[in-house]
């Protein structure tokens, strides 16, 4: 029997709710799990895993849940008649694997009510403090229980050239049933909804991954390279709606939603077409949008955003706003190579995204007063000064609600590491009594190609993907340093 | 070819499936810094905290999102006010129901679950000191009642409210839980009148409040506000068959002697004049340590209606009102006129800034509220957002309320008591009609939230509540009978997956 315990979190893959607050002791997990595998003359290999897995985040009819896995893999180069093919085919196996796993990742309790304080009140004359209250913490869900995902897999492996070449392809299809989202409740339970099993979400994917490595004399050349493309789909919100807000930000409104059929999340604004360059276009667009000064706020002047009509019903106004965006890459993908020769060692690794967008919500037009970034430099000034960025106004609702002025491309490329190292020869280092010693220079983080002006274009997480609310941009780091093993 | 067989088994893989609590009780933890509610209230003074968070929700009606306070948003209904502000999209929701084409998309929807929070927070506390605490004494048998009467007078405070706006309403008396889908039954507002009527009833039939609070008690509900509420709710419904012991109560609380006119209307709304010998019941609002915040407006504090009602940008060259005005609520000349230019009532109800002193904002008047504007360091308490934390009470039943109701439920000293509220006006003596005491109501309670409700009452609201050519931008739309309860907001029904029905004006 194996088992195994810790603190959660090592396997949450889709923490959406984490709210996992410090309020108990440590929260625990409890897994059991067996295997049976067979192998039948290295060519029909399966498995079977059933892990069952306790919770001290649910109740207590729901603690445990079951999560069986299947996997089967055929050695197709063991075959007999396969005996013959050419030499530079060394392997190829096809991959075929079912099963299911938990989350647990929300905050601990949830499934039952505590109390909270602070709900207080004034009683007594003017000048009097208030009186200590308390209450429930919220509603229990005893029905709260794991969010389980179902994922097939199908996979290829390919060996050549003495396995120096080798290739690996995933296709991958994950359901994920139950997620752990607040429910969607009447509002007349007076209180705040409590976490329940809702909503099914829908991961489908391809994943790519190259290896090539060979010596040339006394030259080691190695490269690797993967590839992976994900389309995420929300299935069921789990309320009649099929949408809800995800984030707000100030005046801007709804910056992030969800919503069935969608990916999640997705950015939600409006849509613009350009600035206002002189009187005449606004002139135009008032009098075809019926805006009158003084009457609404969309009321236009020269230098103001254009906001479209999204949905066409002759009217500018909250209805208007629609998808503009997602943080969610559909591609993620990195690289590596090396470089060896007599004790030289050169490697580096690139990563990036492709296909996201990043919502910049560091900077809130309407706020007035405050540093400004210095592309509000190129706001528009006059006829054909800008045509992406508004006139600034102290206290702009107008043109700085949610839209795609917001939105920019998500894209990079990152050197995410770089370095060079020499390990001294055996034959000098060994009369010494080391058995190895090397000297290194090491970059990390060394330089990000992005359209991306912010401090980095990795942002967000959660429901927060690819939301930039200024954060603290990686480090940049170099190290020089040396190893010695005796 | 070589047969190669590997066959491995896990022996106990089978074993720890079955053994489904083995390690159960290891996964059982404690919460360090927060106890069950089982646990908590076991105990008087946690019983007593409990109580106070019922109180909690009374003081958020005014901000909360909504800006939908209790007085200010029927006014901006009725036929004496506008709804004001900036421009036609200042307060959206006030101008839509203004002109009645309210949606279920631009409701009330945060006091709509303001007033359920309360609802629920007395529910709760009634299982608490049922369920968790086992008084030991006959005084704290007493004092359990006591505690019961206070959440029952507030559960039918909350649901009061809600029958006023919504009427067929989802009512329930028991925690709502995962057992019944958190769902609860939508009844009839004339269902809805009975439950109300039960809870009143069963507090007066208790007898555990005093008749009135003072000192550090004052803001606690007493006997005199659930007579009140009684009389409120009873001439709403024109029960015919309670209104007796609804004139009882009122002649109950007249001859108890602890209320008087105050001789000068204007100081009833100083902060000198907050339970005055006039105050029958306020809801307490303070800036001191007032901790209202634009990200949560639940904090207890101030309130933010004196500063939405000044006008904007004002000048402070009064002296008295503030200048951090929002302009809404500006009331019409033709009320400024009704009045009778001898009554005192009118410019302690209405001022008037010199022109040039503000910015004009939308139907603007000229005139503005008076009762509840802002004063200059009304707020000066607060630590938090000063505009959310004006210091003033809203006086929500005052004696004069009394003498009218007993008047206008057929007291034989029907006559005396409208002749005592207009003497104190300065005002000389009126038959004591129908149409009289519903007119001295709307000069008396001028921005205190009751003409709508009198003219819902009454059956005057669709002669009164009409298209109006007073002001260029004067209502556009007309009252009707149908349009008595606003729409649930919208999520509300969709989420509820049809047990709520949409009120008939708004179904689609």
């Amino acid at each position: 029997m194996t088992v195994a315990q810790g603190s959660p979190g090592e396997e949450d893959g889709g923490n959406r709710t984490g709210n996992a607050g410090p309020n108990s002791a440590w929260p625990k997990l409890l897994s059991y799990f067996g295997r049976v595998s067979y192998d039948f003359g290295s060519r029909y290999m399966v498995q079977a895993t059933v892990r069952r897995d306790g919770s001290s985040r649910f109740g207590a009819n729901h603690k445990w849940a079951t999560f069986p896995s299947f996997s089967a893999g055929w050695n197709i180069t063991n075959e007999p008649f396969l005996e013959t093919r050419p030499q530079w085919w060394n392997n190829t196996k096809l991959r075929v694997s079912w099963g299911k796993n938990g989350n647990e990742a929300i905050g601990d309790f949830a499934y039952t009510v505590m109390t909270n304080g602070n709900n207080n009140y004034y009683f007594g004359p003017e000048g009097s403090s208030q009186t200590y209250g308390s209450k429930a913490s919220g509603l229990a869900n005893p029905d709260l229980k794991w969010e389980e995902s179902t994922q097939t897999d199908i996979g290829l492996d390919l060996g050549f050239l003495d396995n120096s070449l080798q290739f690996t392809f995933d296709w991958y299809k994950k359901r994920t049933t139950g997620m752990l989202m607040t429910m969607m409740i009447p509002t007349y339970v007076g209180e705040t909804k409590p976490i329940g099993n809702v909503g099914t979400m829908d991961n489908t994917g391809v994943e790519f991954d190259i290896r090539w490595a060979r010596t040339f004399g006394e030259v080691e050349v190695n490269l690797g390279g993967n590839l992976s493309y994900v389309k995420n789909r929300l299935v069921d919100l789990g309320n009649s709606d099929g949408w809800r807000s995800e984030v707000s930000n100030g005046t801007a409104g709804d910056i992030a939603r969800s919503m069935n059929g969608e990916v999640f999340p997705f950015f939600y604004g409006y849509k613009t077409a350009g600035i206002f360059q002189n009187q005449a276009e606004a002139d135009a667009y008032n009098e075809k949008y019926g805006l009158t000064s003084g009457q609404t706020s969309w009321y236009a002047q020269p230098g103001d955003v254009v906001f479209v009509d999204t949905n066409g019903d002759g009217t500018i106004n909250a209805d208007d706003r629609t998808k503009i965006g997602k943080g969610l890459p559909d591609w993620t993908y990195g690289f590596n190579l090396g470089l060896g020769w007599k004790g030289f060692q050169l490697t580096a690794y690139f990563q990036g995204v492709w296909g996201n967008n990043i919502y910049d919500a560091s900077l809130r037009g309407d706020t007035p007063a405050k540093n400004m970034p210095s592309w509000m430099l190129n706001r528009w000034t006059g006829e054909g000064t800008s045509n992406k960025i508004p006139i600034y106004r102290l206290g702009d609702s107008r043109n700085w609600q949610s839209s795609d002025i917001y939105i920019h491309d998500g894209a990079y490329l990152r050197c995410a590491n770089l370095t060079l190292s020499y390990s001294l020869p055996y034959n000098i280092i060994s009369k010494a009594g080391l058995s190895n010693v090397k000297v290194f220079v090491m970059g990390e983080n060394l330089f990000t190609a992005t359209k991306y002006y912010g401090f980095t274009p990795e942002v967000g997480d959660g429901v927060n993907i690819g939301i930039d609310y200024g954060n603290y941009p990686e480090a940049r780091t170099f190290s020089v340093g040396f190893n010695v093993a005796f | 070819m070589k047969l190669n067989k590997k066959l491995f088994l896990l022996p106990v893989a089978a074993m720890g499936l079955g053994l489904t609590s083995c390690g159960s009780e290891w996964l059982d933890i404690t919460n360090n810094t927060q106890d069950t509610v089982e646990d908590y209230y076991k105990t008087e003074d946690n019983i007593q905290q409990a109580v106070v968070a019922a109180y909690d929700p009374l003081h958020w009606f005014d901000y909360a999102n909504n800006y939908c306070g209790m007085n200010i948003y029927p006014e901006v209904i009725a036929d004496q006010v506008l709804p004001g502000g900036g421009d036609v999209n200042d307060m959206n929701q006030w101008k839509t129901v203004f002109n009645f084409n309210t949606t279920a998309t631009v409701v009330l929807d945060t006091n709509y679950s303001n007033a359920y929070s309360g609802v629920k927070r007395c529910i709760d506390a009634l299982r608490y000191m049922y369920n968790y605490w086992e008084p030991k004494t006959d005084q704290e048998l007493a004092n359990r009642e006591y505690y019961e009467s206070q959440v029952l007078a507030l559960r039918a405070f909350f649901y009061n409210y809600l029958w006023h706006w919504w009427g067929n309403i989802p009512y329930y008396d028991q925690a709502l839980s995962a057992d019944n889908g958190y769902l609860a039954t939508q009844y009839s507002a004339d269902e809805v009148y009975e439950f109300i009527m039960q809870d009143l009833e069963r507090v007066i039939e208790l007898n555990r409040l005093p008749e009135k609070c003072t000192g550090s008690e004052l803001g606690r509900v007493t006997k005199h506000f659930v007579y009140m509420l009684y009389a409120e709710v009873v001439m709403y419904q024109n029960d015919a068959n309670r209104k007796s012991t609804a004139l009882k109560y009122m002649e109950e609380i007249i001859s108890s002697g602890k209320y008087q006119l105050a001789s000068d209307f204007a100081s009833i709304w100083d902060v000198t004049g907050e339970w005055c010998n006039e105050s029958v019941w306020e809801i307490n609002y303070s800036d001191y340590l007032g901790g209202r915040n634009w990200s949560w407006g639940g904090t207890a504090g101030g309130t933010v209606v004196p500063g939405m009602i000044l006008p904007r940008g004002y000048d402070s060259r009064d002296g008295i009102h503030d200048n951090t005005g929002w302009g809404f609520g500006t009331v019409r000349k033709s009320t400024y006129d009704s009045y009778d230019p001898a009554d005192t009532r009118r410019d302690a109800s209405i001022w008037q800034p010199e022109p040039g002193s503000y910015n004009v904002g939308y139907q603007d008047t000229g005139y503005f509220l008076a009762k509840y504007a802002g004063k200059i360091g009304g707020n000066a308490g607060n630590i938090a957002d000063a505009i959310l934390n004006y210091n003033n009470n809203l006086r929500l039943y005052r004696y004069a309320e009394t003498l009218l109701n007993a008047a206008e439920l057929g007291s034989p000293n029907a006559q005396q008591y409208l002749d005592m509220v207009r003497a104190r006006a300065g005002l000389g003596s009126v038959p004591a009609t129908l149409d009289n005491i519903i007119q001295e109501r709307a000069w008396e309670f001028l921005g205190e939230g009751k003409r709508y409700w009198d003219l819902i009452r009454t059956g005057l609201a669709k002669d009164y509540l009409v298209e109006g050519h007073e002001y260029l931008d004067d209502r556009t739309g007309n009252y009707t009978d149908n349009k008595k309860y606003l729409p649930f907001p919208q999520s509300e029904i969709d989420i509820c997956h049809g047990t709520l029905k949409q009120n008939d004006a708004y179904f689609q």
